[in-house]
């Protein structure tokens, strides 16, 4: 009693021809260029022996232009599940080397079994990009195909993590899947992300411009805003996966991985109290900051090139995974502007959905004055991160650590806008507006009549910053919880993010709210 | 026809200009059919530099350093001549309440310093020219 060995044969035989994908000379020419092959990215992706693949046999069903005959193993994707780190994670894999990774229904249809899974099993889910763009031999099926893959990347939005790596080309309708997920890392070289080519742009606009300026992951991290994270290369991005990965939970239901000891140390770190100058004017660097805060140092700054002026990302304290959202005076005076607004909105509301808490740290002079601004729209995009804390209902700690004014005060999670808890550093001027502004408004008549107008503007100026600019007054209305020590900082969050586990709030039931996009 | 790149409130515009006394032009190229993008970008055209927020009469060059916002000079720290590193102080901004350092954005030799201490100056203004 065995199974027949024809049988057994022509398994292996279509296994063979499949798996072999583009075909060894491909694969080198990938090599020779210091590249993975898609299923190699899955073999870095997934834990040794884990991967079950699905769809291996996948015939493409291009009927014209003599495509009828054509072989194209798996139809130019990679599809299936597999382990990272323990736990259980959906993966698509598109391969350049088969077709150009062109996407046909077939090919969709893969990539939505696999967004559908994902979904189902409540995992997250990874996405290699690396195609030429739709099978114009299928017209508007493939173009259809594109929609059916938009579609479950939103309706997946919110429920299981979604990570894309552009690694490859990614043109046109294409490079919507990634930007409708929730971090985009792309390859420093060979890859390209853009809707329209420099030869498009040429043609219809007449502007001349390169890949380089509007495609390259230099330009779409640090410009753009569209992508998270660069990496160096195929093994980088997967790296930055698993990274990003060990700060998510599988699901919206679920909470993140946290690495909760029994016992929490509850120690002061002097450093603190050293980082902060002794000069309200003179900058320093939040991410020195969060380094102190977050467990080990670990940190996983998200959006690093993009709007400097705010910095985001993740870290763990007190073994509770957080979302850190700190100004960063050194760039732009930390000042909130609409690349910051956006950037900080739209991972407050990442947090939100996957249940890690968000620690706020403030020193924001205000909304950036400009022209620029203003005509561009900074009401609509400031609001979003009131719009964002507002609706949040995951623990918000809020740390003012200087600056804290007017409006942008509000946007950095003040009390009003839910914190369950705001801690202020001796050093914290929170006030509606600048001394030298208010002075100016409050004392007119006194300036006008002073002789030195100068000295007495700054003597005014410097007695409203000590009464009206001063923690304790705030304090003293309970808009800020306590006043600590920067060196307390980090035990205090431990200890209340500690208390805020069981953190229960409810909104009031809707489709969902009307955020200012 | 001439192609000329104007700046107006910091954005960079291309634009072709063309003399209408001057002898008649070539008639335009047909305009390409849209075609789907191109997969890879091997052959696309070499990098132009990009164009630079500027504000002030010269034409920003790749060792001009912008103001990055609004403000007003501190203190200079540097003079023409002088040799700087990548990163080196080379100004001290107030704006907004905080002192802004302006660093060498890559290693040269200052060529001009447009501004001095006490001096307001908007963004995208060209502060320093590193050769």
């Amino acid at each position: 009693m065995a199974i027949s060995k024809a049988l057994a044969d022509e398994l292996e035989r279509r296994r063979a021809v499949a798996l072999a994908g583009g075909g060894e000379k491909k694969a080198e020419a990938r090599h020779a260029e210091a590249r993975m092959t898609a299923r190699e990215r899955l073999e870095a992706l997934f834990s040794p022996g884990t991967f079950q693949e699905f769809g291996l046999h996948a015939r493409h069903n291009t009927r014209h232009f003599g495509m009828e005959s054509r072989e194209i193993p798996g139809d130019g994707v990679i599809t299936g599940t597999g382990f990272v780190d323990g736990r259980p994670v959906a993966a698509f894999s598109q391969d350049f080397t088969v077709s150009g990774g062109s996407l046909g229904e077939i090919h969709a249809k893969k990539i939505c079994h696999t967004l559908d899974h994902a979904g189902k099993a409540g995992v997250p889910i990874i996405g290699f990009n690396d195609s030429g763009g739709a099978r114009i031999q299928e017209g508007v099926g493939a173009l259809s195909a594109y929609g059916q893959v938009f579609y479950r990347n939103v309706q997946l939005s919110g429920v299981v993590p979604q990570i894309s790596v552009i690694a490859g080309p990614c043109a046109g309708g294409a490079a919507y899947s990634p930007a409708l997920t929730d971090f985009t890392i792309m390859t420093r070289e060979h890859a390209q992300m853009f809707i329209c080519g420099p030869e498009v742009i040429r043609a219809v606009t007449g502007q001349a411009t390169s890949m380089d300026e509007i495609g390259s992951a230099e330009v779409q991290a640090s410009v753009a805003g569209n992508i998270h994270f660069i990496a160096e290369d195929d093994a980088h991005a997967v790296a930055l996966v698993h990274r990003l990965l060990s700060f998510l939970p599988s699901n919206n239901m679920m909470d993140p991985p946290h690495r909760i000891e029994p016992e929490l140390a509850i120690a002061d770190d002097p450093v603190l109290d050293d980082l902060v100058p002794e000069d309200p004017k003179a900058p320093f660097d939040c991410r020195k900051v969060i380094e102190r805060l977050a467990d080990e140092g670990d940190f996983l700054e998200v959006m690093a090139e993009f709007a400097a002026n705010i910095v985001i990302g993740f870290g763990r304290i007190g073994g509770i995974v957080v979302g850190f959202v700190a100004n960063q005076p050194m760039v732009k005076a930390g000042a909130l502007d609409i690349d910051a607004s956006d950037k900080a909105a739209r991972f407050v509301r990442f947090c939100n959905i996957f249940n890690i808490p968000l620690v706020t740290l403030v020193d924001v002079p205000g909304f950036l004055p400009g022209v620029h601004e203003e005509r561009r729209g900074i009401i609509r995009h400031g609001a979003k991160m009131l719009f964002s804390y507002a609706s949040s209902t995951v623990p918000k700690i809020t740390v003012i650590m200087r600056k804290a004014y007017g409006g942008a005060y509000i946007a950095m999670c003040s009390q009003d806008m839910g914190a369950d808890r705001v801690l202020a550093w001796p050093s914290a001027e929170i006030a509606v507006m600048g001394a030298e502004g208010a002075v100016n408004i409050l004392y007119r008549k006194e300036l006008s009549e002073a002789e030195d107008k100068r000295a007495k503007a700054k003597e005014l100026a410097e007695e409203y910053r000590a009464e009206f600019a001063s923690p304790y007054l705030s304090a003293g209305m309970l808009f800020v919880s306590d006043v600590i020590q920067p060196r307390q900082t980090r035990s205090a969050i431990a200890l209340a993010l500690r208390g805020l586990m069981s953190k229960r709030e409810t909104r009031p039931p809707k489709k969902h709210g009307n955020i200012p996009l | 026809m001439k192609r000329l790149r104007i700046t107006v409130e910091g954005i960079a515009y291309e634009v072709t200009v063309e003399d209408l006394d001057a002898a008649p032009a070539a008639a335009a190229a047909p305009v390409a059919p849209v075609v789907a993008p191109r997969p890879a970008a091997a052959s696309a055209p070499k990098p132009v530099p990009a164009p630079v927020v500027a504000a002030p009469a010269a034409p920003a060059g790749a060792g001009s350093v912008p103001s990055p916002l609004a403000g007003t000079v501190v203190s200079v720290a540097v003079s023409v001549g002088q040799t700087v590193a990548a990163g080196e102080l080379l100004l001290v901004l107030e704006a907004m309440k905080m002192n802004t350092n302006i660093g060498a954005p890559q290693a040269g030799t200052v060529s001009a310093v447009n501004v001095a201490p006490g001096a307001t100056v908007t963004e995208g203004q060209i502060l320093v020219t590193l050769a």
